[in-house]
């Protein structure tokens, strides 16, 4: 189920009635977890199974690593949960793409390179780094592993962080399931709030955005540079009010379920450095990256050059975790030579560079990324990226709806900085937030686009 | 934010109110983009359902304009010019049939395709008068039906069919039935702003059309939804249309008899297929009625019926970077006609009229 789907606030609504009514601990969490593979089952009810097995060879291995002390036993176990939390996600994600890969080097040795059209289960990258970092978690003994197999099931589950993020770690949520959540009308207010703004992202400014990127990276040949350069940048804000829309959707429903999650985005593109940048884009990836890879890998210890390497494979390996395809490992690689740059860049010569040129250079690298990260191929690109610099003449085509939603980011991103930051939230006893709300709500039934756009996130 | 030092009561009135506040705002500011639910009635001499006359009609997506709804339901045409065009013996009238593509809702009227032809002619000293009685969704069966009283009641002495859909224009030999008017649906629209009837046809009916909203809760996997196509380019499937391919040419001689059945009028069949277009990334130029159009210019010929093939200058016109079809607010290279293949489609008019005129 999608949460911009019109049967969504119907299951929301039971959900939640069903919920706030059950005041007992394991019941609460029994309705959730019906709840969250009911949401999962309405897109597929086979792939319930994975989802299962990978909840259930967790927990056994979590509470495996806790009761031995002997290391070497401990890492078996650990090596167990990694192999089947990564074999299950390369077989479904990656089979076909690496043998599709291999295949130049493989046919001509006789070797069949047929692929088997596996169908990507929604969520997969999501619910296994959440896994693994609990199992990990447990292994660095930074937490204890769960009594409950209920609870640690909902933790994997729970539907409003389950297909897209933001990825949550245990540390974060298995606490807050130790007791009922208290109800509050002040936190449940925020979260229908901040739903609603998820709703208007989504729904109004990414898949407006989204109508005019799929035309024009459909055939870049057709052109001109302007329009082009105006689709890349109506990319980026498709991507972003995608993924934040759907991460304030689900930081909205669980906060109206009594839970909280971590922030997922902070205005991303305010950042004037690409580490900047990967503080505030897609924040529970970008540290569970630097977690459970860069540091592990030697983080920012050893020689200049060891921790460029650090930077190189996790990005490169950020690149594929979003996708199975050579353009998302370019994307990684780009990132991480941006990344290395930087750091290479004295930090004298940094902090002399004024903060405008710095966000141009990091907007620039992002751009590009942005146009990787969308062309099905390189080719694609290529030809994109050589007709945008070489101000080709071509179709010129400026929809007004797409420059009425880039007004929007661009004030958006700007009143985060000022005084208005507050009202954005719009509280509850502000004489403006029934106004705002009431026209959001007006906006969503009435402007629309017809059709369906799943959310961008969903295939990775 | 202090919920308790405030009470219930409070909260409900600022909320009520504010939504109030809320709602006007949308109300007021829908106008400009949400197109507009007239109602309909039957006109006396057409005979079919048309928008009220001394209204005006907005049309907010794939294009942006209002337009004058003029006498008997023609968009765009002003009521003083009309009367005294029909009044002035020396005025040459055109009618124009056709579907969307031919109304032009999507442009202001100066540039409608029966404005630009009669700019055109008053440049080239032709006395021209352009009815445009081309509706929405219209077909051959609604043209030769209208066609009649046209000539007799509006004077029409010339008659051009604009076919962008070929099978639009091969059902002509069928039989023709009124579409109902729904008197409570008419007040509804007439009494209830237009943004409330967008916000619940929105709620109620489907993304794919204007079929009722189905709600899913079974688990899944549910059908994928078939990638959307634009049918508007879909070639005359005879095999949808449940004939042979032997059977094309006797349809075509159907129609054409049809046609000259309802008229000894000149008429003209202007062919502007929805080429070409740009779909999945790529150009298109070809015409997949291509092979039988042979058999049907040979049927309109053998019928007295000129055909104008408005192809080459279409993709002409795309190649200097003209696109005729497609609207900012919409798809450049897809959709209806603009203001440029209005003008494409008003030169031919002049052309022909400028020939047929010179014949007699």
């Amino acid at each position: 189920m999608l949460f911009s789907q019109i049967e969504f606030p119907i299951f929301l609504a039971v959900v939640l009635v069903l919920t706030w009514l059950t005041r007992a601990k394991t019941t609460r969490h029994g309705v959730l977890l019906i709840a969250s593979y009911y949401f999962y089952a309405y897109w597929d009810v086979r792939f319930c199974s994975l989802l299962i097995f990978s909840t259930m060879v967790d927990f056994v291995v979590a509470r495996k690593i806790s009761q031995v002390d002997e290391p070497i036993a401990r890492k078996r176990w650990l090596v167990l949960s990694l192999v089947s939390n990564l074999g299950i996600l390369a077989f479904f994600k990656y089979f076909d793409f690496f043998v599709d890969s291999a295949r130049v080097a493989l046919e001509p040795l006789g070797i069949s390179t047929q692929t088997l059209g596996i169908v990507l289960p929604v969520g997969i990258s999501f619910y296994t780094f959440q896994t693994l970092s609990y199992t990990i978690d447990v292994y660095r003994r930074k937490i204890l592993p769960s009594s409950s197999f209920i609870d640690f099931s909902l933790y994997v589950a729970f539907f409003p962080q389950l297909v897209a993020g933001p990825i949550v770690r245990a540390s974060e949520f298995l606490p807050q399931l130790s007791r009922v959540p208290a109800w509050s009308k002040r936190r449940f207010y925020g979260g229908a709030q901040q739903l609603l703004r998820g709703a208007v992202k989504k729904v109004l400014l990414a898949d407006r955005f989204g109508e005019m990127v799929d035309i024009v990276f459909a055939g870049p040949d057709l052109y001109s540079a302007l329009t082009l350069g105006l689709a890349a940048v109506a990319y980026a804000g498709q991507i972003y009010y995608d993924f934040s829309g759907y991460s304030d959707m689900a930081i909205g429903v669980a906060k109206m379920l009594g839970y909280r999650f971590p922030v997922n985005f902070r205005h991303p593109y305010l950042a004037t450095s690409l580490s900047d940048f990967w503080r505030r884009w897609h924040m529970t990836l970008s540290r569970w990256l630097r977690d459970y890879l860069y540091i592990p890998l030697g983080g920012n210890r050893g020689s200049s050059w060891s921790q460029y390497r650090n930077l190189m494979v996790t990005m490169m390996l950020g690149g594929l975790w979003h996708g199975a395809a050579w353009t998302f490992v370019a994307w990684g690689v780009l990132h991480g030579v941006g990344l290395a740059v930087q750091r290479a860049v004295p930090i004298s010569y940094r902090s002399w560079t004024p903060r405008p040129v710095g966000w141009m250079v990091t907007m620039a690298v992002v751009l590009v990324g942005w146009i990787l990260f969308r062309s099905s191929d390189f080719y694609t690109a290529s030809v994109y990226l050589h007709r945008m610099l070489t101000m080709a003449s071509g179709i010129d085509w400026f929809p007004p709806l797409v420059l009425g939603g880039l007004a929007c980011l661009v004030t958006e991103h700007v009143a985060w900085r000022t005084r208005l930051r507050p009202a954005m939230r719009l509280p509850a006893l502000a004489w403006y937030s029934p106004i705002a709300t009431a026209v959001m709500l007006w906006a969503l039934v009435l402007y629309a686009p017809r059709g369906f756009r799943p959310f961008v996130y969903f295939q990775f | 934010m202090c919920f308790k030092a405030t009470t219930a009561s409070t909260i409900l009135f600022r909320w009520s109110v504010g939504g109030l506040v809320g709602t006007l705002l949308v109300a007021v500011s829908s106008p400009w983009f949400v197109r507009s639910y007239l109602p309909r009635h039957i006109d006396e001499i057409r005979d079919v359902a048309v928008l009220q006359s001394g209204t005006t009609y907005r049309w907010r997506s794939e294009g942006y304009a209002d337009t004058w709804i003029g006498p008997h339901g023609m968009p765009g045409i002003a009521d003083a010019k009309f009367f005294s065009d029909r009044d002035d013996e020396s005025t040459l009238r055109v009618a124009l049939w056709g579907d969307s593509q031919a109304e032009g809702m999507g442009v202001a009227d100066r540039f409608k395709i029966f404005a630009q032809a009669e700019q055109l002619a008053d440049r080239s000293a032709v006395n021209l008068s352009v009815l445009p009685l081309a509706r929405s969704g219209d077909d051959a069966r609604s043209w030769l039906h209208q066609l009649p009283a046209a000539e007799r009641r509006l004077g029409v002495d010339i008659h051009m069919i604009l076919v962008v859909d070929l099978p639009d224009f091969t059902i002509a030999a069928e039989r023709f039935q009124a579409e109902p008017l729904d008197a409570s649906q008419q007040r509804i629209v007439e009494q209830i702003p237009a943004f409330a009837l967008r916000a619940v046809r929105n709620l109620l009916t489907s993304h794919e059309g204007d079929a009722p909203r189905r709600l899913r809760f079974a688990i899944g996997p549910a059908a994928i939804a078939p990638p959307q196509f634009d049918q508007s380019n879909e070639a005359l499937d005879v095999a949808a249309a449940g004939a042979a391919k032997a059977d094309v040419v006797s349809v075509i001689a159907d129609a054409t008899a049809a046609i000259r059945a309802v008229t000894t009028r000149p008429v003209h069949v202007i062919y502007a297929p929805p080429i070409p277009v740009i779909m999945g990334g790529r150009r298109i130029e070809r015409d997949d009625n291509e092979a039988i159009l042979a058999s049907l210019i040979t049927a309109l010929g053998d019928a007295e019926i000129n055909w104008i093939d408005l192809r080459p200058a279409m993709i002409a016109a795309a190649r200097r970077g003209d696109w005729p079809r497609g609207f900012h607010n919409g798809e450049i290279g897809n959709g209806h006609l603009n203001s440029l293949g209005n003008r494409i489609v008003a030169r031919s008019i002049v052309a022909a009229v400028t020939e047929t005129t010179r014949e007699n």
